[in-house]
């Protein structure tokens, strides 16, 4: 059951950009945030537009554990005022995301965080960092056998030795 | 176990090449159905067996789904090669014609009635490009290469008085202006004595022959830095060959042709050693040398005056889509000397990936030359067609395009274009799927070839047809536009017809 807080406008210190934001991670962690650091996920700005919309403010619910929303808070926390080409909804989408480097440094994590993070960045509706984390898991797929690409990504060979083998999955080059 | 949306998923998938988006698609069910449901991930599985490369400049920018469709029409009608569309390019009658057609573009050069040069854009439903054409005044006279990717050409000025003092001229092609990013406002004064020049990204070569040597010189053409220079000299038994000419083989690689060609005249091949085409590396610490021998018949033909090396020029395609210029055919035509010989005429079919991969697999020594006999890199690597003459002994008309070839042959009244094939992902697929005639090497005397390659026969276009059994010049042009055809004047060279078949 979601849990809603109800958030008095008048409590909270300053301009209207450095709101705070009571985020909840499926642990049950509750992290405080401010609105502006958060600005960057689609998801989050649409829910405060509701909030605005309705006068009352309440936590946000998250479906994937505070550890990796921590990353996320400091992924967003780094380029907080940043423009990002990728973030802009209402630019032409790009071709592919530039390399940052940062971004790298970020997301030398193994594999399973790193798809928890794009899992993450995905639901909040960051593209930028989206496709820092594509960027990261193509380039530890680029080059594997089928089989370390299965492992990599976590998918289990659901074909029978009989598609496995037929023609129609293999490139004619 | 985790398992991202499908948007991850396909986020990740569009940032890998088509070998590793092959290799994702026998991992499991969910992403094999993935894939096939995206357009541009299947757009570049297509494209990659297709052997192309995607063009991603130029004004006609298509959606992906357009190109996917445009891309399977385009392979098709390769294969069902018919002649669809006619446009007549009235702009080019009346004009000099020149050999110089690149990618999509023919030149008009300045004729007596008209000192201009005329830059013509050949026009293609399949590729969505518009008739265009551009007109120029200047120097131009015998040399124009074009590169569309970088919106350059270079055309060559030979004074009356002094034929050794070459100019050249960087020109862009959007404001027929010294291109803004050349060296020394567009103008290159070569060596004196330079012969040949070639063109290749930011790098123009030039090769010259002096006394026994002959020396290639690289230029970066923006920087005007000559950053390689190359020396050859070689006596092989009794005779001396050199190098005439130089030209790029690819990025990494000069290709010298050894056929000597001296002031009295072209010289008969006299040695059985001779005979040899010899690649370089560009690169100047790199002192490595390969002399690739062609077969022995066709050095000891003393009268094969002299060769003919067509050659695709590689110059990048505005539009949505293009040949990759690294996979190129190098086609090889010895020319009689003698017009009106019956002796039979051949090609040699060299695709550029031949000599990479031999390259690639023996590295050599520095200084010493790898010799390679024919044996060793031809009989797989190449391919020999017969193109016999008939009638009133015309050579065939051949142009290279990419990894194609296109010919033309005189049939009586009529005539026929063949075209061959030679990428190994298109004879591989159509191996697999049947659906075209791949022909298995070819020979001459006792020379066996085993490189295959796709054909596909036509007869010419009534047109084209008309004008080649009336006995006039016909040049023909593959273009990845489609076909074009030329009439000419034997002597004056003037344009009398003009036509462009799209596929």
């Amino acid at each position: 059951m979601p849990t809603i807080v109800s958030v008095d406008d008048s409590t909270v210190p300053g301009e209207g950009s450095s709101r705070l934001l009571l985020l909840v991670s499926s642990d049950n962690k509750h992290i405080v945030v401010e609105e502006d650091i958060m600005s960057r996920s689609r998801f989050i700005s649409k829910q405060v537009e509701g909030f605005e919309a309705t006068s009352q403010r309440h936590a946000i619910l998250l479906p994937f554990s505070s550890f990796v929303l921590n990353k996320v808070i400091e992924y967003c926390s780094h380029y907080r005022g940043y423009y990002l080409l990728e973030d802009d909804p209402d630019a032409a989408p790009p071709g592919r995301s530039p390399v940052r480097e940062w971004d790298q440094e970020f997301l030398d994590v193994d594999r399973n965080m790193l798809l928890r993070i794009i899992k993450a960045a995905h639901y909040l509706e960051i593209k930028s960092l989206v496709g820092s984390c594509a960027r990261a898991i193509a380039d530890m797929i680029r080059g594997k056998t089928t089989e370390e690409m299965r492992e990599i990504l976590g998918v289990e060979n659901d074909f029978t030795p009989e598609e496995e083998h037929s023609p129609s999955s293999k490139c004619t080059g | 176990m985790l398992h991202p949306p499908n948007d991850v998923i396909l986020e990740i998938l569009e940032r890998l090449e088509w070998r590793d988006i092959i290799a994702c698609r026998q991992t499991c069910h969910r992403l094999k159905s993935i894939i096939e449901a995206s357009v541009l991930l299947q757009y570049r599985i297509e494209l990659a067996a297709c052997g192309m490369l995607d063009g991603e400049r130029g004004p006609h920018t298509l959606p992906v789904h357009e190109r996917l469709e445009r891309l399977k029409l385009y392979q098709e009608a390769w294969l069902n090669l018919t002649w669809t569309e006619n446009n007549d390019l009235a702009h080019l009658l009346g004009r000099n014609y020149s050999d110089n057609v690149t990618t999509g573009v023919a030149l008009g050069f300045p004729s007596r009635l008209d000192s201009t040069l005329l830059l013509q854009t050949v026009p293609s439903f399949l590729r969505g490009i518009d008739e265009d054409h551009k007109i120029f005044d200047g120097p131009t006279r015998t040399l124009v290469r074009l590169d569309l990717s970088q919106d350059l050409w270079i055309s060559m000025n030979i004074p009356l008085h002094d034929p050794f003092d070459v100019t050249y001229y960087l020109k862009s092609i959007s404001t027929g202006d010294a291109h803004p990013l050349a060296h020394d406002e567009g103008r290159m004064r070569p060596f004196r004595r330079a012969a040949a020049v070639d063109y290749c990204g930011n790098y123009v070569l030039q090769s010259r022959r002096a006394d026994s040597t002959s020396s290639v010189f690289v230029h970066n053409w923006k920087t005007g830095i000559v950053e390689s220079e190359k020396r050859e000299y070689w006596s092989i038994g009794t005779e001396e060959y050199r190098s005439r000419n130089g030209w790029f083989l690819d990025e990494n690689y000069i290709l010298l042709d050894i056929f000597t060609s001296d002031a009295t005249g072209p010289r008969p091949f006299q040695s059985s050693s001779a005979g040899c085409l010899v690649i370089v590396p560009i690169s100047p610490s790199d002192t490595r040398s390969y002399r690739f021998f062609l077969p022995e018949f066709f050095q000891d033909l003393t009268h094969w005056a002299h060769r003919i090396i067509s050659r695709c020029t590689g110059g990048l395609a505005q539009g949505c889509f293009y040949a990759d210029h690294a996979d190129r055919l190098l086609s090889l035509r010895p020319s009689l000397r003698a017009s009106g010989s019956s002796d039979p005429q051949f090609v040699i079919d060299i695709p550029v990936r031949t000599f990479r991969a031999y390259i690639q697999s023996h590295p050599g020594d520095a200084g010493a030359p790898v010799i390679v006999p024919w044996e060793e890199w031809g009989p797989r690597g190449t391919r020999i067609t017969l193109e016999t003459a008939t009638g009133s002994a015309r050579a065939p008309r051949t142009s290279v395009h990419g990894m194609r070839r296109l010919s033309v042959r005189a049939d009586g009244t009529s005539g026929t274009v063949t075209v061959l094939d030679y990428h190994p992902r298109r004879v591989a697929r159509a191996l697999a799927r049947g659906d075209a005639k791949v022909v298995h090497g070819g020979s001459v005397g006792n020379v066996v070839t085993l490189l295959p390659c796709i054909e596909t026969m036509v007869p010419l276009p009534e047109g084209p047809a008309r004008s080649l059994a009336a006995g006039r010049m016909l040049a023909v042009w593959l273009c990845e536009n489609g076909v074009l055809f030329v009439e000419s004047l034997m002597r004056s060279r003037t344009v009398t017809n003009a036509w462009v078949y799209s596929i």
